[in-house]
């Protein structure tokens, strides 16, 4: 049966490892805010486009908004 | 793309000349479409002054400096998103990160290449207006509170999930029981695991259990505290004995079980804000001259004898006397009354008063904190704390339960003294583990959390949870008028059609005000414009609208047969909507719609109401409408006009001497009687707006279910009791056990989770089946 301290030290020392995360956790803010990363995720990574703005603003002007938004629809996909 | 307004279609240039037009593919609603009216023009010059900075930077090392700033306007996904990659509007910009809850971003930025006043002006363009205040510097230590919260009842987990696995051989062994080698082990091991619980996690009752103590009155966690330690020094004494295994486990899982429920009920709404005071009305900075020059100077730093200067839209923070020709002064923000007052020269203008028309000059003859408005939060309502738990009935109960347990305790303790001293001790012990009221204790929090939570998802926001038993109480009601039975001024009007340019805009205004029809009246309102042109012209014809000629067009305002041009598919009008169209020399520009005084279902609300509850009302609008709201309110007696913010405040304070007085208003000058009131809710149409101090906050969209409202917070303190009840029952079980001195780990280890599931059920299941009986959920 003395093999049983082992398992207790073990079983301690994992479950400390836990409560440590748990604990570095909350210390570094990360309960904070529980509403906004839950959000921020279901965003996907898109980033700005970048381009000539003179040429563009002058596309924009005469195309309007619809213009825009079926050319960065391929991108996301 | 099709935009509401000028204003969203340079938003949209803005963002896709920056590669950011993804925006508008995020969220759920179309973003751009519901920026919030700015008429006034607002200035943000005043930021590059050092004091202002100071105030407002949470950090800065000269080059680097951070701002947390609160954007009431956030609200949707597609907002963190902009938000987050402000840099590519500003790239001085280096991080930004929203916080959804509490409408918040923190920005970062670098000093060399932009500046706080840009920084505020990108976001002011975007449509993101920020609430610039001074004294927020609550919040941080809020969240850092929640922080140790959070680690004390994770360590409480920790340490019960531990000592159960420890306990259960011992539970499961049966009649040989296990080795003793173990028994000690496992024993010192639940001892060592036991002690920061007591020592950390517990903390959270000692506290309120002194001060009952020191304030000598029961409270539930002076129960709490005694049977804690109870079971934590007799559990020490078994184990280090060796005479049994002790309490740990229960001891553990009841603190655990106790802070969970604390969590539960702690259900905050942060975005909102209930403590406003005059501060956040009140504009920032305001501009001040001297001799020549004119510069912005922040509004609290305004002393007597400066002379200042205000354009149209803004708002007078401190007394002043007029120095120029002649004003138009609108008091609606102070008084509801929504006629603007004129004011000649060497006349007092006072705090609050909107100026309405061409720039004036004022020179200050009271401070900002002595004025006739912010004289009101002087007063020792606003300093008083208000004792939320006034009505908690747990409160109540344990006044009787808490010294009924100890005399219990030492009643079998007197009794098994004579006999053996050692079971005298056992049953006195006993006594204090088993009564411990974790179930009656996790009865409120769980109630109360759900009953805030059911409200909450139908947009009335409670403070805490304990407000919910305040408004249960409610045999009273008194109603604010204005943009509480009414809808506010400028939301009763809508315009369709093709925008006004500035000068349209102007024109319009200055015809308008030559009518003092409401209608004329409630358009110039919306329109937000000086309108200082006088007409060439001006006709107003009875019943059918005005007309009249300004800068050699003709305009037209009325009815569809009034204005010229009116195409036939806009005659059609909705019941309670009235339409006044717009005509420029023979063509329609579009038309205003106009909404009925009073808001939908008023009248049934106030019928269902009246049959239950005295109903009052309050208002600083002149007694115009007293016919109408006579048969709302029955009594003509308890109908008030003309009173001012303070009148108000001593009307509900006399009042709730003696009645449980529920006020719902919605302005500035209702703030004096929320606060006096036994619970004040202020009703609005959008909550990220400011508000009033209060208890409670109403979208107006759910006015007409107040009663239903009231009534379910009735119905929560009847589950409440309900609950108490149970768990008395199971109390009564445990102390049957107790009182011989015969109290085994085992008993204690089963009794403790099963009253507490099986109350924590209970009231889920009650609250939810009497929500959905009412229909709000």
């Amino acid at each position: 049966m003395e093999v049983m301290y082992l398992l207790i030290a073990f079983s301690l020392i994992i479950a400390s490892g836990f409560l440590g995360a748990f604990i570095w956790a909350v210390r570094s803010g990360q309960y904070d805010d529980r509403d906004t990363p839950s959000r921020r995720m279901l965003i996907d990574d898109i980033l700005p486009e970048k381009k000539n703005r003179s040429a563009e603003k002058k596309k924009t002007d005469d195309s309007g908004g619809e213009g825009e938004e079926q050319k960065i629809h391929p991108k996301k996909q | 793309m099709d935009f509401c307004c000028q204003g969203c279609a340079t938003v949209y240039s803005l963002l896709s000349e920056s590669g950011l037009q993804a925006y508008y593919r995020l969220g759920e609603e179309t973003p751009g479409i519901s920026r919030r009216k700015s008429g006034r023009h607002t200035r943000y010059e005043f930021l590059d002054e050092p004091e202002m900075r100071e105030k407002l930077l949470t950090f800065t090392d000269g080059q680097k400096s951070t701002i947390t700033l609160s954007l009431p306007q956030i609200h949707c996904s597609a907002c963190i998103w902009l938000l987050e990659h402000i840099q590519h509007l500003d790239p001085g910009i280096l991080r930004s990160e929203v916080s959804f809850n509490r409408r918040e971003a923190t920005i970062t930025f670098d000093e060399k290449q932009t500046s706080l006043r840009k920084v505020v002006e990108v976001l002011d363009r975007i449509g993101y207006e920020p609430d610039l205040k001074i004294d927020s510097t609550d919040k941080r230590t809020v969240s850092r509170a929640d922080r140790a919260f959070y680690l004390k009842l994770g360590l409480a987990g920790f340490a019960f999930g531990n000592i159960m696995l420890f306990s259960l051989p011992e539970y499961l062994a049966g009649a040989d029981g296990i080795d003793t080698q173990f028994i000690h082990l496992f024993g010192h091991l639940n001892l060592i695991l036991a002690l920061p619980v007591l020592l950390y996690s517990s903390t959270v009752f000692y506290r309120p259990a002194l001060l009952g103590i020191r304030q000598r009155q029961w409270n539930m966690d002076i129960a709490i505290s005694l049977g804690i330690l109870a079971m934590f020094f007799r559990s020490t004494y078994e184990i280090l004995t060796g005479y049994g295994v002790g309490y740990m486990d229960s001891f553990t899982m009841l603190v655990f079980f106790l802070l969970a429920g604390k969590l539960f009920q702690r259900k905050t709404f942060d975005r909102l804000s209930f403590d406003r005071d005059y501060r956040s009305y009140f504009p920032l900075s305001i501009l001040v001259k001297k001799g020549e020059s004119e510069h912005n100077i922040p509004a609290i730093r305004l002393q007597v004898g400066d002379i200042v200067v205000l354009r149209h839209g803004e708002l007078l923070p401190a007394d002043a006397r007029l120095l120029s020709g002649k004003a138009r002064i609108d008091y609606s923000f102070v008084t509801g009354e929504s006629d603007e007052t004129g004011v000649d020269k060497g006349q007092v203008v006072y705090a609050g008063g909107r100026v309405m028309g061409s720039r004036v000059e004022l020179v200050v003859t009271r401070p900002v904190s002595q004025s006739y408005l912010t004289s009101l939060w002087n007063r020792s309502e606003f300093r008083e704390e208000r004792d939320d738990t006034l009505h908690s009935l747990s409160r109540r109960f344990s006044r009787y339960f808490a010294p009924a347990i100890v005399l219990i305790a030492i009643g079998s303790a007197l009794y098994w003294v004579p006999q053996s001293p050692a079971t005298a001790i056992n049953a006195f012990t006993a006594v204090l583990i088993i009564a411990c009221p974790c179930a009656l204790a996790l009865t409120t929090p769980f109630t109360l959390g759900w009953v805030t939570g059911i409200l909450g998802r139908n947009r009335f926001y409670l403070k805490n949870a304990e407000i919910a038993e305040k408004i249960a109480v409610t045999d009273t009601i008194v109603f604010d008028k204005t943009g509480t039975l009414t809808f506010p001024q400028e939301a009763r009007v809508r315009y369709f059609g093709k925008p006004f340019s500035d000068q349209t805009s102007s024109y319009l205004a200055s015809g308008l005000r030559q009518s003092t029809h409401p209608v004329s009246r409630s358009i110039l309102r919306y329109l937000d414009h000086p309108g200082d042109v006088v007409p060439d012209s001006f006709e107003e014809v009875s019943g059918r609208g005005i007309a009249f000629g300004i800068g050699g067009k003709q305009y037209r305002i009325g009815n569809a047969g009034f204005a010229e041009g009116v195409a036939p598919e806009l005659y059609a009008s909705k019941s309670d909507k009235t339409r006044s169209y717009v005509s420029r020399d023979g063509v329609c520009l579009g038309f205003f719609e106009i909404s009925g005084r009073y808001r939908p279902g008023l009248i049934q609300l106030m019928e269902r109401l009246r049959r239950r509850f005295t109903l009052h009302l309050l208002s600083g609008d002149t007694p115009g409408e007293k016919e109408a709201l006579k048969p709302l309110f029955g009594d003509e007696s308890r109908m008030h006009f003309e009173k001012k913010p303070e009148e108000k405040l001593e009307y509900v304070r006399s009042l709730s001497n003696q009645r449980n007085v529920l006020m719902i208003g919605d302005g500035l000058n209702d703030a004096g009687a929320l606060r006096a009131s036994t619970t004040g809710i202020a009703v609005t149409d959008d909550t990220g707006t400011f508000t009033p101090s209060s208890d409670a906050i109403l979208h107006t969209s759910m006015l007409d279910k107040l009663d239903n409202f009231i009534d379910f917070t009735r119905y929560g303190r009847r589950v409440i009791k309900m609950s108490f009840g149970l768990s008395l029952l199971y109390n009564v079980i445990g102390l049957s056990f107790a009182v011989t001195g015969t109290l085994s780990p085992l008993v204690c280890a089963i009794i403790m989770p099963i009253s507490s599931v099986t109350v924590i059920l209970f009231t889920t299941m009650a609250t939810h089946l009497g929500a959905r009986n009412r229909r709000i959920i």
